[in-house]
């Protein structure tokens, strides 16, 4: 699989490298914007990493790719993880880019730790979300069923009120059980998510 | 040895069927896979890769079920399809890194001496490349792993003649080693002419025919005489004819032919045509 | 060793084979006990398939004409004298048997057959 990692890292630096680019810009930006901001600069971030995955299927589907690696040794299986690994590695780097950026240049400010936890959860949770659509329906046709089952739940969460809220999150998000009980869930979500992938995928005709 | 057995093999999709099909290549062998468009040749090979999942029938590469441990399988075969999904960006330097994790047994000398063999740059991006050159990348890294087999889907398609009788010849070569074979599928046919030792015909989902190559071009002949002397022979000898305001043209079994009726030899080629127009 | 195959004229490639191996030990070029190339190699080099040239070194050796030494390769045979004999013997019959099929499909009579023949026979 370390081929497959080293490939998928290839594309990433090569394609998703205006990704970093807004990440850092954002970086320096929000150091001019206060607190408030905070939330906004931390979250756009990760979720951009968090679409790294969805892109490179779709590079590897306009590339070829996805016919091409069955005539490599690897299994079904270990063509989802890497994807899933890369997923949670670029989740993890801007992490630690904001982990750095709060910790090195404003310490003791309000609850960083939450943020980060939310934006963790955020990050993995999209990419849990996401990837089986697109490992069942190949990138094209699963984004498109994808954006509509995001767009049906919109519409019906708005219907219940509850998009309200989420504008209103602000570093003080919760206490530390409620963050632990949702990131614990979100971790549950991204490794049941991991295993619907690669049982869509062994089923995948090519 | 044998190093592909393919016993009772069905898919079905809207308007095909693969029918059964039977097909045992050996070791040390050629087998060329024969067949008009649809005929169902790409759909062997992706059944035989397992990238489709077969209705009924057994599949087995080197003696292994090859829905049992396709992984393991994958070392051992060499696999060049029509298309070549290297991502654009790289450069055979940078595909070499990716396979020489993933293949254990990636050979980095036999590489080197491939990519020269075939004039290929280590340096420039894929996405530039003409479409033979990445063809020739394709059979470049499908021969630097030490494979056993060889599977290959038109893999000299867009390529000069200069070139594919070179790259027909790295494939003859290939078979030198008695525990090597190669199936290649192609409607090259006069490349297949060259290097196969079997030969097999498909048309809509069935085995036509499977045989040895140099026994069928003996056993066939064209025959070029008027319509009333093809007449005259046993019709179940004439596999295929065209007739013209000039004479007739016919492929026939050369013992039914009596010596007096000049028969010239049919290449590949035309002992396919004849046969498929005829099958139609 | 010199092996020329014609795809063009018709007669089966083992048989070119074979024919010319044949001829080769029966003049001597091949000597006794040399070896012959693999039948792989052979067929590598004179791109023909493998199993033809498999027929041609079965059809040598099942007339004497070479050995096998498992592991080691195939060998020019002894000459027989006697099969030598044989062989050619066998090939005037052929030939007589193509002179009478073609005599008959043109309408030969018996005595004008002999008749040819003994006019090819003067003029030697």
């Amino acid at each position: 699989m370390t081929g497959l990692l080293l490939k998928d890292f290839y594309t990433t630096a090569k394609y998703c490298r205006s990704f970093l680019f807004i990440v850092l810009v954002f970086l320096a930006v929000s150091f001019f914007s206060g607190d408030s901001a905070d939330t906004f600069f931390t979250f756009y971030p990760i979720i951009l990493s968090s679409m790294i995955p969805a892109s490179l299927l779709a590079y590897d589907d306009a590339e070829k790719w996805t016919i091409y690696s069955q005539t490599l040794p690897c299994t079904r299986a270990q063509l989802v993880s890497c994807k899933y690994i890369t997923g949670l590695l670029s989740n993890l780097t801007v992490l630690l880019i904001m982990a750095i950026r709060f910790t090195v240049f404003s310490p003791g400010e309000g609850d960083y730790l939450s943020l980060l936890t939310a934006a963790l959860i955020i990050g993995i949770t999209a990419q849990a979300v996401i990837l089986p659509f697109l490992f069942k329906f190949g990138a094209q046709k699963g984004r498109i069923i994808y954006i509509s089952v995001i767009m049906l739940f919109c519409i019906g969460c708005s219907s219940l009120s509850l998009l309200k809220e989420i504008p209103e999150l602000s570093p003080g998000i919760g206490t530390f059980q409620t963050m632990f009980v949702i990131a614990s869930a979100a971790i549950l979500l991204y490794a049941a998510s991991w295993l619907l992938s690669i049982a869509f995928y062994k089923k995948r005709q090519l | 040895m044998n190093a592909l057995e393919i016993k009772d093999l069905c898919k079905s999709y809207p308007g095909f069927y693969l029918d059964h099909l039977n097909l045992t290549l050996p070791c040390g062998c050629i087998m060329g896979l024969l067949g008009e468009n649809g005929a169902g040749k790409s759909t062997v090979i992706k059944l035989i890769l397992n990238m489709i999942r077969r209705d009924s029938g057994s599949i087995k590469i080197l003696e292994k079920d090859n829905q049992s441990d396709l992984r393991l399988i994958k070392e051992d075969i060499g696999v060049v399809l029509d298309e070549i999904g290297i991502p654009g960006f790289l450069t055979a330097e940078k595909a070499e890194n990716i396979m020489r994790k993933t293949f254990r047994n990636w050979d980095s000398s036999a590489y080197a001496d491939n990519l020269k063999k075939l004039s290929l740059p280590k340096d420039k991006a894929f996405k530039d490349f003409s479409k033979g050159m990445k063809m020739k990348l394709g059979i470049a890294i499908a021969l630097s792993h030490r494979p056993k087999l060889l599977i290959l889907d038109e893999p000299t398609s867009g390529l000069d003649p200069v070139v594919r009788d070179e790259i027909i010849n790295m494939f003859s070569e290939f078979t030198r080693e008695e525990n090597h074979a190669v199936l290649i599928s192609s409607h090259i046919i006069s490349d297949l002419e060259k290097i196969c030792d079997y030969v097999a015909f498909l048309h809509k989902g069935k085995l036509f025919l499977c045989e040895e190559k140099d026994l069928l071009m003996e056993q066939y002949g064209i025959l070029r005489c008027t319509p009333e002397q093809l007449r005259e022979l046993d019709p179940a000898a004439i596999k295929g004819k065209k007739e013209s305001a000039y004479g007739a043209e016919a492929l026939v079994l050369r013992s039914a032919v009596p010596p007096y009726m000049p028969l010239t030899p049919a290449d590949l080629e035309q002992l396919f045509i004849f046969m498929m127009k005829e099958a139609k | 060793m010199h092996i020329f195959i014609d795809n063009k004229c018709g007669a089966p490639i083992y048989d070119q084979i074979y024919s010319q191996i044949k001829a080769q030990i029966i003049s001597g070029s091949l000597q006794e006990d040399e070896m012959l190339p693999s039948i792989r190699s052979l067929a590598k080099d004179l791109r023909i398939s493998v199993i033809t040239t498999k027929r041609a070194y079965d059809e040598l050796e099942k007339e004497g004409f070479l050995y096998t030494i498992a592991g080691k390769g195939c060998f020019v045979a002894p000459k027989n004298v006697e099969l030598l004999r044989e062989e050619n013997l066998k090939k005037i019959e052929e030939y007589m048997e193509k002179i009478l099929k073609l005599a008959g499909s043109c309408n030969l009579s018996r005595d004008d057959l002999m008749e040819m023949f003994r006019y090819y026979i003067t003029e030697e």
